[in-house]
């Protein structure tokens, strides 16, 4: 049976005077699920979301082993024909009660180089540090030279992202009477890269638009 | 006052104990207020970037509200070419409100670090490694402080990056202001329930703030206010989007092909069933005009009533922020995702677009 309809059914609050949640009246079932039901579905929908995007630009420089994703040059600038971004270090949550990550996806709109493949990776890690496909990565590639839609997925696991304490010490001037907050989170750091095999500055790939968002669990 | 620490979790419900005819029990109670509680503070995620910067003034759009305590900064410097190790550079970060109230970087709510105050290096010297020589920086805002400070909670708030750097080999590759979690129950907000009104074999405790119906005040709290984010894009002011167009048209370096604006992917929020109408969002940007002369920025989406306008006044040359627009996200599609685009247009001389951020307003 589950928690939730995923869908949020709205419950007048306060309830008035029929309202069976005040004091001293029996508890229902129906209301009681209700609730149960709209706050998972709360939980769910709240973790979904936009995490980065980047303009994009122009890019003609191949993997370093052509084919091979795992070379790809994470080194190389916009300048020498690789577009290779750090997406930023992002929290991440279980999936409502489930105990299963969201997935993770870059979109992106690409026109490919003439007679020449287009591709994204992306690439997840616990922390800052060196981009590696140790962790965890996903890819896509396109032969398009219309303007076309490339994804590539990475459902996220456990292994892929690292736990951190956080204990916010915000400012010098913290009120006295503030309580202070503290807790553990689970994050996740992301490289988001893309590549073209035609190796020439004079034949470029044209990427646009690059989202990399949260989605529901694979 | 009473706090109570909460960990990040979001308990199962196991509907089939609380089916019609059942009795519910004591722990229906408590169960319930942690999962409304983790509902409404647990998955605060709306987030302002800078996808990456070689220097230059940024703004960044934040949707204040209460219930958020905390905002992380985090920053990943690193070299731009070979890196010199006499390249530094410093962040100053300040802060301002639709009313016009401002939180220097001098202020004590600006922590050490990003109120320019550090000269940043890279470590190490003559190398090119993008990412082993980066540096990762972490800094805390605290919402209370910044209202303190003078800032009005509910207004947009609009933060200014200034990066100068000294040398070009040095730059920052990505910057972020995100909502942190909420790590406690504060009996004085507007949400939430501490589970020491639920004690085994005890009556539950009743009365303002607690009591039973905190537990949908709780979840009503989480599903109106924790504000997703659609979209941030923040452009340097030396080089931002532009437009000298009197008619809608795609503005300068949002181009994908011919005078088609780039495509933006989003996945609205779906908790209201599948519709053209099932997402309203509000959008607001930062930008200038060189004249006196106003202009519009547009938002075309799937949601029904658009394409949804952003009437611009003109500011003769200054930075501002616009007032607040709504639009609505089209949650009728088979993958839930709907494409936004932007156009502008503007009366006389050149608009300017720094930042653009679309986040949910739910209704």
């Amino acid at each position: 049976m589950t928690t939730t309809i995923d869908r949020y059914l709205k419950l007048a609050t306060p309830l008035g005077a029929a309202d069976p949640l005040r004091a001293n009246q029996p508890l229902g079932a129906g209301v009681v699920q209700i609730i149960a039901s709209n706050a998972t579905a709360v939980c769910r929908q709240d973790s979904m979301r936009t995490l980065w995007e980047h303009p994009g630009g122009d890019v003609w420089a191949d993997l370093a082993i052509p084919g091979l994703v795992e070379t790809f040059r994470w080194q190389n600038t916009l300048a020498l024909g690789t577009l290779a971004c750090f997406a930023g270090l992002h929290t991440v949550r279980f999936y409502g009660e489930r105990s299963v990550l969201p997935s993770l996806t870059v979109r992106a709109r690409v026109s490919s180089a003439t007679a020449a493949t287009t591709g994204v990776v992306v690439l997840v890690r616990p922390s800052y540090g060196d981009p590696s496909v140790t962790y965890g990565y996903a890819t896509d590639t396109t032969t398009s030279t219309s303007p076309t839609t490339i994804k590539a997925t990475l459902q996220l696991l456990q292994s892929m992202t690292g736990e951190r304490s956080l204990s916010p010490s915000p400012g010098s001037s913290t009120p006295a009477t503030e309580p202070t907050e503290s807790g553990d989170v689970r994050e996740v750091a992301v490289f988001v890269g893309f590549w073209c095999t035609s190796n020439s500055s004079g034949n470029k790939a044209a990427v646009h638009s690059l989202t990399l968002s949260l989605f529901d669990p694979q | 006052m009473t706090t109570t620490p909460r960990t990040l979790i979001t308990p199962t419900f196991d509907l089939q104990t609380a089916k019609v005819r059942a009795t519910t029990r004591a722990t229906h109670g408590g169960t319930l207020a942690t999962l409304t509680s983790d509902a409404a503070g647990g998955h605060l995620g709306q987030c302002a970037r800078v996808f990456f910067s070689p220097g230059g003034t940024h703004n960044l759009i934040y949707w204040s509200r209460n219930g958020v305590k905390y905002l992380a900064v985090r920053a990943l410097l690193g070299p731009i070419g070979a890196y010199t190790i006499t390249h530094h550079l410093t962040l100053d970060l300040s802060a301002r409100d639709q009313t016009g109230n401002t939180v220097a970087s001098s202020s004590t709510a600006i922590p050490s670090g990003i109120k320019a105050d550090v000269q940043y290096h890279l470590p190490g010297n003559s190398f090119s490694d993008r990412w082993r020589n980066s540096s990762g920086l972490e800094w805390w805002l605290s919402v209370d402080e910044l209202v303190s400070a003078g800032l009005v909670i509910g207004e947009v708030w609009v933060f200014e990056l200034v990066i100068s750097t000294s040398g070009s080999s040095i730059g920052v590759e990505n910057f972020q202001i995100t909502e942190v979690p909420r790590f406690a129950v504060d009996s004085t907000e507007d949400f939430g329930q501490p589970l020491t009104d639920f004690l085994p074999r005890g009556v539950i405790v009743d009365g303002s703030p607690s009591g039973l119906q905190r537990l949908n005040e709780s979840v009503v709290w989480g599903y109106e206010n924790v504000f997703r984010t659609y979209h941030h894009r923040s452009y340097p002011h030396g080089s931002p989007l532009t437009t000298t167009s009197a008619t809608f048209t795609a503005m300068t370096g949002d181009v994908e092909s011919g005078s088609n604006p780039k495509k933006w992917i989003v996945r609205p929020r779906r908790l209201r069933g599948q519709s053209t109408s099932g997402c309203r969002v509000q959008w607001a940007t930062f930008y200038k005009t060189s004249g006196a002369s106003g202009g519009t920025l547009r938002l075309n989406s799937g949601g029904f009533g658009g394409p949804y306008d952003l009437v611009l006044a003109g500011t003769s040359g200054t930075w501002a922020l616009s007032n607040v627009a709504q639009a609505y996200l089209d949650t009728s599609a088979g993958e839930g995702l709907d494409t936004i685009t932007f156009q502008a247009k503007v009366t006389a001389g050149t608009l300017s677009v720094a930042t653009i951020g679309v986040v949910d307003d739910p209704e």
